[in-house]
């Protein structure tokens, strides 16, 4: 039987005395398409940052795909397969895209990287900016920018943490269209978000996290309306 | 991945970054130049042995110097999270650190080879006959300080005053390393040869091996959030 694209046994992320992420017991099926809401402070981003490795759990485990996540030799078939998009670039602003681009790729090995590179960058609309500095470009160039470093290796798991935040609308347009087709592509896709809109109209499962647990995991509802009810109910007092 | 054409590609990013601005290697060479300049007219050079002072200004410039690179090479890490890339890829952590190491070692070099140019103009001393044994000693200590330096910049790059955590930090530590760096220069600028020096050359190398150890083992460490 394939192993889960996503396993968490009692994770849990203490900062000091804080409990970023209560211990916390989730599974995520390959392909599926898992929305994270819950308000600031919920614990999304740390659960994300938990999966892609670059936190330590304070306790419990993760798997992807059935390795375990962590840091270190040996860990490259787990790494291998996450692309993480976050916050922040990403990628560095002296460098073009082009040069981003062909030296994340480079890290990962991949055969034929000139193509595939030029494909990416004229894929997420990037193609008038590849030899300019990425610290140059426009928010919603840098969002695109980042996700084609993310889905350069084609990862088989996509760790989304707010990635519409700040887009313009063509942006979002790219950005969109592109998680709909790494969807339908079979990838699992785990995307934190606070826009409830796109949620909706992208994922097919949701959780809900609030104050470090987890509030709800259901099948995503149809319709606005039970949306912003279901998330209403889950996250609790009104104006978290 | 290979590992050591993952340190190489870390490297050879750096390297690219750095052409494309020269910010660290031009900041570096004005304050080396500086510096020089400022000893040159202080000094009385008839009451001093050439070669003690030309030592003692060439290690209070090249640390100096070197620690402003050094805390650039992590800025850019840092700045928009690009270090998460290179955590998230399939490459081992400690190629990572010795990627670094090897740009910023690079960069030292040049450093160290541009000032020990600028010293021979401005103490007035031939050297090419020194050059091979003065090449050593600044090979060694460049990469003891590199591994040091790489490493707490590691650590003082999350900090909001990054650059005055790194002096704090890293000029006590390099102590024996700058000391061991003047013992061995000056013998060397004084005509005497390398045998001389023997003692310090191995107290450097030894501090070379710990500094990069601690580094390769530390490194992940200081990177996760």
């Amino acid at each position: 039987m394939m192993p889960p694209a996503v396993r968490t046994r009692a994770l849990s992320k203490r900062y000091g005395a804080r409990v970023a992420l209560a211990p916390l017991d989730l599974e995520v099926a390959a392909g599926e398409f898992l929305a994270l809401v819950g308000p600031n402070g919920a614990g999304k981003s740390t659960l994300l940052l938990l999966l892609a490795a670059l936190a330590r759990p304070s306790d419990g485990q993760a798997w992807l795909f059935g390795h375990p996540v962590e840091r270190g030799p040996g860990s490259s078939a787990g790494r291998r397969a996450v692309g993480y998009v976050g916050h922040p670039l990403i990628a560095y602003r002296a460098l073009s895209p082009r040069q981003n681009l062909e030296f994340f790729g480079r890290l990962y090995g991949l055969p034929g990287l000139e193509a595939l590179v030029d494909a990416s960058l004229a894929r997420f609309g990037l193609a008038e900016q590849a030899d300019d500095p990425a610290g140059s470009l426009s928010r919603g160039q840098q969002q695109r920018l980042s996700l084609a470093r993310a889905l350069l290796h084609e990862p088989p798991l996509l760790l989304l943490d707010e990635p519409f935040n700040s887009l313009d609308s063509e942006a979002t347009g790219v950005l969109s269209g592109a998680l709909r087709q790494a969807s339908r592509a079979g990838r699992t896709v785990l995307m934190a978000t606070h826009d409830l809109d796109r949620a909706r109209e992208l994922a097919g499962q949701v959780a809900v996290l609030r104050r470090g647990h987890l509030a709800l995991r259901a099948e995503a509802p149809a319709g606005a309306q039970a949306w912003a009810s279901l998330y209403r109910r889950a996250a609790g007092e009104a104006g978290e | 991945m290979n590992y050591l054409r993952g340190v190489w590609l870390v490297a050879r990013k750096d390297l690219l970054s750095e052409t494309r601005t020269f910010e660290r290697l031009s900041s570096m060479l004005f304050l080396a130049l500086t510096i020089l300049v400022i000893f040159n007219f202080a000094l009385d050079f008839s009451r001093w042995q050439m070669a003690d002072l030309a030592a003692g200004v060439l290690w209070v410039t090249l640390p100096l110097a070197a620690v402003l690179a050094l805390h650039d090479s992590f800025r850019a890490e840092r700045e928009d999270q690009a270090l998460w890339g290179l955590l998230l890829a399939p490459l081992d952590e400690s190629a990572i650190y010795l990627g670094k190491l090897l740009s910023n070692l690079l960069l030292l070099l040049i450093l160290g080879a541009l000032t020990l140019g600028l010293s021979a103009v401005f103490f007035n001393f031939n050297l090419v006959p020194v050059a091979a044994g003065l090449g050593l000693v600044v090979l060694l200590n460049a990469l003891g300080f590199a591994a040091l330096g790489t490493l707490f910049a590691t650590l003082s790059s999350r900090a909001r005053r990054g650059e005055v955590l790194l002096h704090l930090l890293l000029l006590p530590v390099a102590i024996p390393l700058i000391l061991a760096a003047v013992r061995s220069t000056t013998p060397l600028l004084a005509g005497r040869g390398l045998g001389e020096v023997r003692p310090w050359l191995q107290l450097t190398v030894a501090m070379d091996v710990i500094f990069t150890t601690a580094g390769v083992l530390l490194f992940g460490y200081l990177t996760e959030e």
